[in-house]
């Protein structure tokens, strides 16, 4: 039943660059992770992305009201 | 020591989305600590909570994998996440729609202050025999 998602964090972990992939769904609980990517961190991870989603709805809001789910980027600076 | 674990409790409440109350019971249904948000009244007795969960997680552990942590529990309205931290039981309530991933590394991390609780209940017991 998971093969498809193993299959795409397979694919997603051989991208260049990649050093961790985590997949959770929008109860904050982990589907699969791989690399350095932890599974307990599905929930901050997934809170992150529904405040984003809802700071994008409030720009939305008055527009043509395209569902635009935002893409986010968190800088640690040097690794 | 005590106003300080409820404040602290009560500052987890704005943490999470969602989250109505937060309650430290032993496995009886004894209240021992807890935390709720303004203008919210859970529609069940909290009590109930930590003995329900005692029995649900007792039966849970004859399961033939280990001992059982944690239960989540969703209905309509509101979800339950249960932790089973020794002699004592940690519970959240919150919406439905709060994050369930969010609460269960919150329990997580909470062992530790349930920890010092069953500890001081431990040292009590023992003083007064």
């Amino acid at each position: 039943m998971e093969t498809g998602i193993n299959n795409i964090l397979t694919k997603l972990t051989e991208s260049e660059g990649v050093v961790g992939v985590l997949i959770a769904d929008e109860h904050g609980l982990c589907l699969g992770a791989r690399g350095i990517a932890k599974a307990s961190s599905a929930g901050f991870i997934a809170s992150i992305a529904a405040h984003a989603k809802d700071l994008a709805e409030m720009k939305r809001n008055g527009s043509d009201g395209k569902d635009d789910t935002p893409t986010i980027s968190v800088d640690y600076g040097q690794q | 020591m005590a106003e300080e674990l409820v404040v602290h409790f009560e500052k987890l409440l704005t943490r999470v989305d969602g989250l109505l109350s937060a309650v430290v019971t032993d496995r009886d249904g004894v209240v021992l600590l807890r935390a709720t948000a303004p203008n919210c009244t859970p529609p069940f007795t909290e009590s109930a909570l930590g003995c329900t969960f005692a029995l649900a997680s007792d039966q849970a552990s004859k399961l033939g994998l280990k001992k059982n942590k944690s239960i989540v529990s969703v209905y309509g309205t509101y979800q339950l996440v249960q932790f089973n931290h020794s002699s004592l039981i940690t519970t959240f309530v919150a919406n439905s729609s709060a994050n369930t991933g969010l609460l269960l590394e919150l329990g997580s991390e909470l062992e530790s202050v349930t920890q010092v609780i069953a500890t001081a209940l431990h040292e009590r017991q023992s003083g007064a025999l």
